[in-house]
C-alpha cells in the first residue's frame, strides 16, 4: 500500500513540478515544449524495463515451464509496447517543436519504429499458435532474442549512428534543442518521473498478472 | 491562474487513473478472499 501512495505522491509532484520549473533548454519555437521531457525520457526508461522483465519472466519460464512466467512476460511486453507508443508520441510532438517536423526517420526515431515491429511480431506468434505449451515456449524463445535488438536498437545503434537525438556521436542539422543541460530543479522532477514511472509499471504489471490468475479461478470454478 | 489549467487537468487525469488501479487492486483482493 505505502509504496501506491508514495508512486501518488511522486507523479502528482512531477505533474506540478514539470509545470512551474522554468523550461531548462530552449527550443526553437516554443520554449514550453521541453516539459514533455519530464514525461517522454521516464516513458522510454520503463519501456527497457518492461522488455527487460519480458526477457526475465521468459526465462523463468524456460527454466521451469510454469505457465505463470508465461503471462507475466506477454503482460510485460504488452506495457512495454504501451510505454514505448507513448514514448514515440511525445518524441515526435518534442521533435516537431525542435527539429521542425514530427516524424524525421533519426536514427533513434528509426529504432523505435523498429522495435515496435519487433515486438508486434512477439504478439503476432502469440495468436498464430493456439497450443498453450508451443506458444509459450517460442514466444519465449523470441523474447530473448527480441531484447537483444532492444538493447541494440535502443543503446547502441543511435549512439554510433550520427542523427539529431541527444546521444548522438554528432548532430546534424538544426540540432540546438538536441543539447540538454539537467539543472538541479531539472533532476528534481525528472529523476523521481523515472522512478515513479518504473514503479508503475511494475505496479500494472502484478495487477495483470492478478487479474488474470483471479478470471482463471472464477472460471475453474 | 489560466496558465495552470493544463497542470490541474494532468493532476486530476493522474489522480483518476491512480483511483481506478486501486479500486483493480481491491477487487482483486477481494475475489482472491
Amino acid at each position: 500500500m505505502w509504496w501506491k501512495v508514495t508512486i501518488l505522491i511522486v507523479l502528482a509532484w512531477v505533474c506540478v513540478g514539470s509545470w512551474i520549473f522554468p523550461p531548462p533548454t530552449p527550443v526553437r519555437d516554443n520554449p514550453e515544449v521541453f516539459r514533455i521531457v519530464y514525461f517522454h525520457f521516464p516513458m522510454a526508461i520503463s519501456t527497457v524495463v518492461a522488455f527487460g522483465a519480458g526477457l526475465y519472466f521468459s526465462m523463468r519460464f524456460l527454466s521451469t515451464r510454469e505457465h505463470r512466467y508465461d503471462t507475466r512476460a506477454a503482460d510485460s511486453a504488452r506495457l512495454g509496447m504501451i510505454f514505448c507508443v507513448l514514448a514515440a508520441v511525445s518524441g515526435s510532438i518534442f521533435a516537431k517543436h525542435t527539429w521542425g517536423s514530427y516524424w524525421n526517420w533519426d536514427p533513434r526515431e528509426t529504432s523505435i519504429f523498429m522495435l515496435l515491429l519487433v515486438y508486434a511480431a512477439y504478439f503476432a506468434l502469440r495468436t498464430a499458435l493456439s497450443d498453450p505449451d508451443q506458444r509459450a515456449n517460442l514466444s519465449a524463445v523470441y523474447s530473448v532474442f527480441g531484447f537483444v535488438a532492444t538493447i541494440f536498437l535502443i543503446f547502441i545503434m543511435p549512439r554510433i549512428m550520427p542523427g539529431l537525438h541527444p546521444g548522438s556521436p554528432k548532430p546534424t542539422g538544426q540540432s540546438e534543442g538536441s543539447v540538454i543541460s539537467f539543472s538541479f530543479k531539472t533532476a528534481s522532477v525528472l529523476i523521481p518521473s523515472i522512478l515513479a514511472h518504473v514503479g508503475l509499471f511494475f505496479w500494472i504489471n502484478n495487477l495483470a498478472y492478478k487479474i488474470a490468475g483471479a478470471s482463471k479461478e472464477q472460471s475453474d470454478e | 491562474m489560466s496558465n495552470y489549467i493544463p497542470m490541474f487537468v494532468a493532476l486530476l487525469g493522474w489522480a483518476a487513473l491512480w483511483v481506478y488501479l486501486y479500486s483493480l487492486d481491491v477487487k482483486v483482493k477481494r475475489i482472491k478472499k
